[in-house]
């Protein structure tokens, strides 16, 4: 008969490797807990370096100014400049307004859209149409509606011929012809983003919620006014501000269409932040005004899906 | 106006194409030039830079172009005088890297060719975006990636290349190859070529801004036959004749105006206000464009607007070419070239029909038809190869090339009196004789550091009232009051201006003290 080890007997000759095998787990639990981390590491580390960085880069950027080679320390002089800049107020109500009603008529005719997509299926059928703006570079669709309003006559000369107008129309005569030039521009491109997005919450839905709605008999406008939009909510208020943050950042329709003209009533903040950095090369002013836009999206975001959440959950 | 016509600028570049094709040097092509005794005579290749090898056969054929009928004089052509045998003593084997926009660069590849078989010297091009060429080039200076020899730019931009550093003083080069300074007229040598004294630049595209008329429509209002000098003596007489001219013809606007933000509504201010003795600055650099000089012009620029083509407000050079050469406009303030390219049927759609004129005055004001903006050719403080880049633009600008761009009407224009003095040449350039005799009136923008932003800032409260956001008073101040704080943060208020007054001065208006020329 084997005898025990004194060891044995006192069970240490057990505790040890139970030592040892619990340390193994917390190096294969460390292992497990870290190993995510190092698989996604790279991926992080490349949007830290060209997000974080230029981000940091640019705030750091924003105390000083900036002139060609030389930099002048200039505190918060970039930031108090900014708030007697008529041009930069400018730009920012122009961007809230063309911005504003573009996201309005945008949501409005997605979600009209969308509603007929998702019930008519005749359109349902065909509804790979509505996508095709999307798909067109944003610089050649500028330059499509260029060419239609300003540069070829086309609007102007089919509202002749229809006996509309009796002249040719000054689109960048006027602050806000000008300025419905680049909504057109904007809602014909990007209506599709939001169509997409909402046909796609429609189909998501509970169908046996409509279903009983309409044993109720409620008709379809019904059904989706007072049951599919509010459980839309949370899907809309994302998408607009998608949707939002890119309209803010709206550039290749005004570079392209109107250069800010006339007086500067097109000028969005992007273009006018451009302005400031690559044609004066003011970089130190041109950064103060990107970090205020960057600071002031995040909050409205920020504050935008906060309300819509809390409100989505509880319809 | 060359710098923002894409199409003429390749247009030129493909025509320089058959200047290197013809030069002999085709079959060099395949093998790059090293040696000085591989190359071939440079009397062969010098012999085919000609109007029969360069000269677009259509324009020959409609003007009867021919060698016979020179537009240029041999003994003022630069390639023509200089020792090729000593450039390649000294230089063959080396290269030369060339900034150019782009869209220009496999037609310059090409149209450098004679050079190179004349040089020995290679050219390398460095692509940069057309469109934002200032941007791009002042950006690879900034972060020190400048890595080429030479650079084309509007020449307004002079000063803010060469304030920096950016570009290095080419007098020396100048001498050494006699290059022939005094056959450029003065306001192209000292406003595209010198700044604070000293010379960076070559002259490249000259151009000045000029009135062109529909013929038909003018005679319709005046009456008979325009005479150019006395048929629109005064901006109030073209305000008049243009709003009658917007009457006539349905689609037809009575004048185009360039009126964009920026540079485009500054120039044609500038333009306007010129002839009313508009100085924009005092001897100290204050801005003095705001007085009364300044107002009458930009009041006679707001009168004009109300006869002005829809969208002028939005027109940069390119809109107004294209409404100009379409039909769209009775009469155009604009650049000489409106003038050369309404000649040509396969650019313009009012061949025979239009005519350009003397700059009309204004009363109490002076005669000084602006030279606003032309392309200079620099050589860049990182350049390798100085001296041959140097000589590459001596090449690119030399008169017989620059007298057969004209003929081409490619955009790219002439500053030489050789050439625009020169009789056939002005048979194939309908405004050459009013421009060449409105040179020596010409009124220009000193060249400045901050110039750009100047041009921009001042552009864009021009077009705030060109669209009736505010008044042309509030324009100018608030101009004003920008290109103060541009000036002073450009150093013009300390202790030492980065520009001596008095060695800009001259060019500001070369007019001065001369009598009318009529």
């Amino acid at each position: 008969m084997r005898q025990s080890s004194p060891l044995s007997t006192t069970g240490a000759g057990h505790v040890a490797p139970d030592i040892f095998a619990a340390g193994g787990r917390r190096r294969r639990k460390w292992r497990r807990t870290l190993f995510p981390y190092l698989l996604v590491a790279p991926a992080v580390l490349y949007l830290l370096m060209i997000t974080l960085y230029p981000g940091v880069y640019a705030i750091y950027q924003s105390l000083f100014d900036v002139r060609f080679q030389g930099w002048t320390w200039a505190g918060t002089a970039n930031y108090e400049r900014l708030w007697n800049d008529r041009e930069f107020w400018a730009a920012l109500g122009n961007t809230l307004i063309i911005g504003g009603i573009a996201l309005a008529l945008q949501c409005a005719l997605a979600l009209l859209l969308a509603y007929h997509a998702y019930r008519d299926p005749f359109v349902r059928g065909w509804r790979i149409i509505f996508l095709v703006p999307m798909l067109f570079m944003p610089s050649a669709v500028a330059f499509i509606w260029k060419l239609a309003f300003n540069d070829g006559r086309v609007v102007s000369d089919l509202l002749m011929r229809a006996g509309l107008v009796s002249d040719n129309i000054g689109f960048l005569s006027s602050v806000w012809l000008s300025r419905m030039t680049l909504i057109v521009a904007d809602v014909w491109q990007w209506t599709p983003f939001l169509f997409i997005i909402f046909v796609a919450a429609l189909q998501s839905q509970d169908e046996e919620v409509e279903e009983a709605a309409r044993l109720d008999g409620a008709s379809w406008p019904a059904i989706f006014w007072n049951i599919s939009l509010p459980m839309m909510r949370p899907v809309i208020a994302v998408a607009v501000v998608l949707r939002g943050i890119d309209i803010s950042t709206m550039f290749a329709n005004v570079m392209i269409m109107t250069q800010g003209t006339p007086g500067g009533s097109t000028e969005t903040i992007s273009y006018f932040i451009y302005r400031i950095g690559f044609k004066t090369f003011n970089f130190g002013y041109a950064s103060a005004i990107s970090v205020v836009m960057l600071i002031a999206t995040i909050v409205i975001a920020q504050v935008v899906v906060k309300r819509a959440f809390r409100s989505g959950s509880t319809p | 106006m060359g710098k923002f016509d894409r199409l003429s600028r390749r247009t030129f570049l493909h025509n320089s194409v058959a200047a290197g094709a013809v030069g002999g040097v085709g079959s060099l092509l395949a093998t790059p030039l090293r040696a000085a005794s591989d190359l071939p005579d440079p009397a062969s290749i010098l012999a085919d830079i000609s109007i029969s090898k360069y000269v677009r056969a259509d324009y020959r054929d409609l003007y009867g172009m021919s060698d016979d009928k020179p537009i240029w004089d041999d003994s003022k052509d630069w390639i023509r005088t200089v020792d090729w045998e000593a450039v390649r003593s000294q230089l063959s084997g080396t290269t030369v890297r060339f900034a150019i926009g782009a869209a220009d660069q496999e037609s310059a590849a090409e149209g450098l060719v004679p050079f190179e078989a004349l040089s020995g010297i290679t050219v390398e091009l460095v692509p940069i975006p057309d469109d934002s060429f200032y941007d791009k080039a002042v950006a690879e200076f900034i972060s020190g990636n400048a890595s080429f020899d030479a650079l084309q730019f509007f020449s307004p931009w002079l000063g803010d290349f060469a304030a920096p550093g950016f570009l290095i003083p080419l007098d020396d080069y100048a001498a050494k190859w006699n290059l022939p300074l005094d056959d450029f007229y003065d306001t192209y040598r000292l406003n595209y070529g010198f700044f604070n004294g000293q010379m960076f630049g070559i002259p490249f595209d000259c151009d000045i801004q000029m009135v062109h008329l529909r013929k038909g429509f003018a005679e319709q209002i005046l009456g008979g036959p325009i005479d150019k000098w006395n048929s629109v003596p005064t901006y109030d007489e073209l305000v008049r004749i243009t709003a009658e001219m917007d009457k006539i013809e349905p689609g037809v606007a009575g004048v185009g105006l360039l009126g964009a933000r920026g540079f485009w509504s500054t120039y044609t201010w500038e333009h306007v206000a010129a002839q009313a003795g508009m100085m924009l600055f005092d001897e100290n650099w204050n801005p003095i464009f705001n007085g009364d000089a300044g107002m009458k012009g930009l009041e006679t620029v707001l009168a004009l607007s109300k006869n002005a083509i829809e969208g002028f407000a939005g027109a940069g050079w390119g809109e107004n070419r294209a409404a100009w050469l379409g039909g769209q406009v009775a009469a155009n303030i604009s650049w000489q070239d409106s003038g050369t390219q309404a000649m040509r049927p396969d650019q313009s759609q009012i061949v025979d029909d239009f005519v350009t004129i003397y700059e009309p005055r204004i009363a109490g004001g002076t005669f000084a038809p602006p030279n606003i903006a032309g392309s200079t050719s620099c050589v860049a403080s990182t350049a390798q190869n100085p001296e041959g880049a140097f000589l590459m633009l001596a090449f690119l600008t030399t008169s017989s090339i620059m007298a057969m761009n004209e003929a081409n009407a490619n955009g790219v224009a002439p500053g030489y009196r050789s050439v625009l003095t020169n009789p056939n040449l002005q048979a194939v350039s309908q405004p050459a004789e009013v421009w060449g005799k409105s040179l020596d009136y010409a009124w220009c923008a000193p060249r400045l550091p901050g110039m750009f932003e100047i041009e921009q800032a001042l552009g864009n409260e021009i077009n705030r009232a060109l669209v009736g956001q505010i008044t042309a008073r509030e324009a100018l101040d608030n101009g004003a009051a920008a290109v103060r704080a541009i000036m002073d943060r450009n150093g013009f208020y300390g202790s030492e201006p980065p520009v001596d007054f008095a060695a800009t001065a001259p060019g500001m208006w070369v007019g001065k003290g001369r009598d009318l020329p009529f």
